[in-house]
């Protein structure tokens, strides 16, 4: 068993290397079906960043009266966590005193705003519980919660002003999830198709070798598995090539997509999925391979 | 009663109506005989041999090997079929992008020889038909004659039971001719079954033994010893 699988592997790598021209189109066409199904899962990366970045604006806010205490605010703030535990993800206190803070801070060196406050004469701005949730459709069922419950003391719930708005951001952001997973899915459809039309040329090359292999007495067996190691090296070098490129297209523009994508570094997103990343690539680069010269050889052993 | 090593039951390869390349074949071959098929150009020899290696299947009747019928044979028995069998093609059949020595280890390889007699053999046959020197060319880089005596040498290095040799002085000076024809002689002075498919007068009259005569797709004659022309 070990000589057969040293003798397979020596015609393999033998037939590739002596095979040059093929090969080399086999391996850069592998190397694009891999490189383009790294950027896919690079992009479903700064996607989710996109639209994490885009759901961190919205929020619900509960304005309360000047009569509720910070202390009925906590409770309510506890309550609420407590009520819905899966579909709060983020909940916070803004004092009437930090809400001033906040505002004196972004509007700095304003004249117009700090004269308007100064004209006002006392704190405008009332104490609020911010609310973020997981899923858009639970913004109203929060807001109508803490409306049936502790109406007398909230003196307005501002999602009910800017619903319009949340709506149309997160069927936006789920718009562009999809579109580019559909496009995504079609392009690495297409390359795939290609490269198994690469591939295809590459054995075709080889047709008569595979001919006289079997008329000499060579198994199906001993007579694919050359191949198929060669199609596995087209996986391999393709990684290779693919990684090459994708690394240096990280290492020039990474830094511009982040200045875009605060939320997102390509480097620490891909070394966290490391794992993930490779197993894409050995998917779509050694899969194609091995899956196209299996098909190929399979079509002259008849 | 000795069992034939090859048989032919009324086989017919028919391609079209205008083009009929045996008909009603009828002959049996004996462990350890020596055949030389002969006929023209086109009469059917190679259809024959590619009958009797399994590459095309007849239209009607059966071509048996040890007893199996080998146009319903299994992919895998198909291989095992001519891992017994050598055949010298005339258009020599050498993988392009290995070297001669390579091309002769093959055949060792695909029945499964070990490293030791591979490395033991093939420089052997090699200095049997006159390569040795020639064992890191590629085919490409052969003469018409060695690419010959090349597939003679995969034919025979693994001791099949039968070799099978189609025009194989079609590239061969009359010296090498008769230098290859002495191998055959050799090898089946040792017990191994030897068909010569020839249309040449000079192969002809140097092998001794049966001659089957083909014409137009039709056996004409079947003799032993004899000395005829077609």
């Amino acid at each position: 068993m070990i000589t057969f699988w040293r003798r397979t592997l020596n015609f393999g790598w033998r037939s590739f290397l002596s095979n040059k021209e093929a090969s080399s189109v086999a391996t850069l066409i592998v190397a694009i079906v891999i490189l383009l199904a790294s950027f896919l899962f690079s992009f479903q990366g700064a996607s989710q960043a996109l639209v994490t970045q885009v759901r961190e604006q919205v929020s619900l806010a509960a304005y309360f009266t000047r009569d509720t205490s910070p202390g009925e605010i906590e409770n309510i703030k506890d309550q609420a966590k407590l009520e819905f535990p899966e579909v709060i993800q983020e909940i916070k206190y803004i004092s009437s005193a930090e809400a001033w803070e906040d505002f004196t801070i972004m509007h700095k060196g304003d004249l117009i705003y700090q004269q308007a406050l100064e004209q006002i004469g006392e704190n405008p701005f009332r104490a609020s519980l911010d609310i973020q949730v997981k899923e858009e459709g639970q913004y109203q069922v929060v807001a109508n919660y803490l409306s049936d419950n502790f109406g007398g003391l909230i003196y307005k719930i501002d999602y009910f002003n800017r619903q319009e708005v949340i709506k149309k951001i997160f069927a936006i952001t789920a718009r562009i999830n999809l579109i580019g997973g559909i496009i995504g899915v079609l392009l690495l459809v297409l390359i795939v198709l290609i490269a198994f039309s690469a591939v295809r040329l590459a054995i075709r090359s080889m047709e008569s070798e595979i001919e006289i292999m079997k008329l000499v007495g060579a198994s199906n067996w001993f007579t694919r598995m050359p191949f198929i190691i060669q199609g596995v090296l087209y996986g391999l070098f393709g990684m290779i090539l693919a990684n090459l490129v994708l690394f240096a297209l990280i290492y020039f523009f990474g830094p511009r997509l982040q200045a875009i994508l605060p939320n997102y570094n390509a480097w620490i997103y891909l070394k966290q999925n490391l794992l993930s990343l490779i197993s894409i690539q050995l998917i779509a680069g050694v899969g194609t391979g091995v899956v196209s010269t299996f098909l190929a050889v399979r079509k002259y052993l008849k | 009663m000795i069992k034939p090593i090859i048989k032919f039951d009324q086989v017919s390869k028919i391609y079209s109506r205008s083009s009929v390349a045996l008909k009603d074949i009828n002959f049996e071959i004996q462990e350890g005989e020596f055949i030389t098929i002969v006929g023209r150009s086109g009469v059917g020899k190679t259809t024959l041999i590619n009958l009797l290696v399994g590459k095309e299947r007849p239209t009607r009747g059966d071509v048996f090997f040890e007893g199996k019928i080998v146009n319903q044979m299994s992919a895998r028995e198909l291989s095992e079929l001519r891992q017994k069998i050598g055949v010298v093609y005339q258009d020599y059949k050498l993988l392009p992008r290995q070297t001669a020595y390579q091309n002769v280890a093959y055949a060792l390889i695909v029945v499964g020889a070990s490293d030791q007699d591979i490395n033991r053999d093939t420089p052997r046959v090699l200095d049997i038909v006159g390569l040795r020197d020639k064992k890191d060319n590629y085919p490409c880089e052969l003469s018409g004659g060695e690419k010959q005596r090349l597939a003679i040498a995969r034919a025979l290095i693994h001791q099949p039971k039968l070799v099978v040799a189609d025009e194989p002085s079609g590239n061969l000076d009359p010296y090498n001719t008769w230098e290859i024809i002495k191998i055959f002689k050799k090898i089946n002075q040792l017990g191994t079954t030897v068909i010569v498919a020839t249309h040449d007068k000079d192969v002809i009259s140097q092998t001794e033994g049966r001659k089957i005569a083909l014409r137009q797709g039709k056996i004409i004659r079947d003799e032993k010893d004899s000395k005829f022309t077609f």
